[in-house]
């Protein structure tokens, strides 16, 4: 893609670096905070995670070697900064992986801009159940329209692996949802 | 920069696509914002990469300034350790003088003949060769009448010690 490597060319330029990376943050800021926001779901440490991605993406730009697309590489340091956000925070609470559905759940109730009425919840319960990869395939997929080779490169998973996971995940929650669907259609 | 442009372009399209975004979080996983967010966050951004760059510039001045004070220590260490011939020692005195200064202290001047006969030969080289024999004569004639009148201070010496005779 020629626009692309244009692009990068301007952003590896000291002189062009700081309006291309003004331009870079206009195109990724909102769908990095959507990707972020789901991995470490409350709004202000989403906050502090995109701001701390950004900042990583600005020092990182001299040594961006163009081995993979500028966008996988953006989304890689939105996934490892979220990473190692939470594994900051199951440091400090001392979680062991059999309370992450728990802190799942604990830390998105908590949050003042969760919004989400009782289907809502319903389905982040399902969510939280999911083996995490499992889960994060899926929202990457569905919510932030990444490509499942994009997907592969970010996670390191073969690409065939992840489309059959994923379509498995597709299948376990639409069924949910319309059991969901229906209970509360009989509660009204 | 018109790659640019061409981006700014393709962002028009993009605004639609985040727009969706944001009501597929709302609606379906109940996710919010507050308003005006992403203004703000954006301002914050540019806010800590500008700060992050004038910490990198005067870190970057400052381990300038390191080295030069780091190179400058060195040469001097190197200097005061390995002592180069080609430096004076400071406070250094020649041989010569601190020699004369120490026997001149332990002797007192000229006070043995080995001392008086070196600055015999010492003036004697600033004297005219026309004069240099009379010079040597009256030095004989110094030398025998210093030697005389030893021998004679020694004789009444002797003479009035009862012991002697």
């Amino acid at each position: 893609m020629k626009d692309e490597s244009d692009f990068i060319k301007s952003l590896l330029d000291q002189k062009e670096r700081e309006s291309a990376f003004k331009v870079l943050l206009d195109l990724y800021q909102k769908r990095l905070y959507w990707f972020i926001r789901k991995i470490v779901l409350s709004h202000e440490n989403a906050d502090d995670v995109l701001q701390n991605t950004f900042l990583r993406i600005y020092k990182s730009l001299p040594g961006f070697k163009q081995e993979s697309s500028l966008k996988t590489w953006i989304y890689r340091i939105a996934y490892n900064e979220s990473l190692r956000f939470i594994e900051q925070e199951k440091k400090k609470t001392h979680g062991s992986i059999d309370d992450l559905s728990k802190t799942y759940m604990n830390t998105l109730v908590s949050d003042t801009f969760f919004d989400g009425a009782d289907l809502q919840l319903q389905l982040h319960q399902l969510l939280a159940a999911l083996p995490e990869k499992d889960r994060q395939i899926f929202q990457m997929k569905y919510y932030d329209n990444l490509k499942f080779n994009e997907i592969a490169e970010l996670l390191h998973v073969n690409e065939n692996t992840l489309k059959t996971a994923y379509y498995k995940t597709v299948k376990l929650i639409e069924k949910n949802i319309q059991t969901l669907e229906l209970y509360s259609e009989t509660q009204v | 920069m018109k790659n640019l442009k061409k981006l700014n372009e393709l962002m028009q399209n993009k605004d639609s696509v985040e727009r969706e975004l944001d009501k597929l979080h709302a609606d379906d996983l109940g996710l919010d914002l507050p308003e005006d967010y992403f203004a703000k966050s954006k301002n914050d951004i540019l806010e800590k990469v500008a700060i992050d760059k004038s910490t990198k510039t005067i870190a970057s001045y400052k381990s300038k300034t390191f080295w030069f004070a780091a190179a400058g220590i060195a040469v001097i260490i190197s200097l005061s350790v390995f002592k180069p011939n080609f430096l004076p020692e400071p406070n250094s005195t020649p041989s010569i003088v601190s020699d004369t200064v120490e026997q001149i202290q332990n002797y007192g001047i000229g006070n043995t003949n080995q001392e008086m006969e070196s600055d015999f030969l010492v003036v004697s080289l600033f004297v005219d060769e026309n004069h240099i024999d009379k010079f040597i004569d009256n030095h004989i004639i110094e030398e025998s009448l210093i030697d005389e009148y030893i021998d004679t201070y020694l004789m009444d010496e002797m003479a009035d010690d009862p012991l002697v005779f």
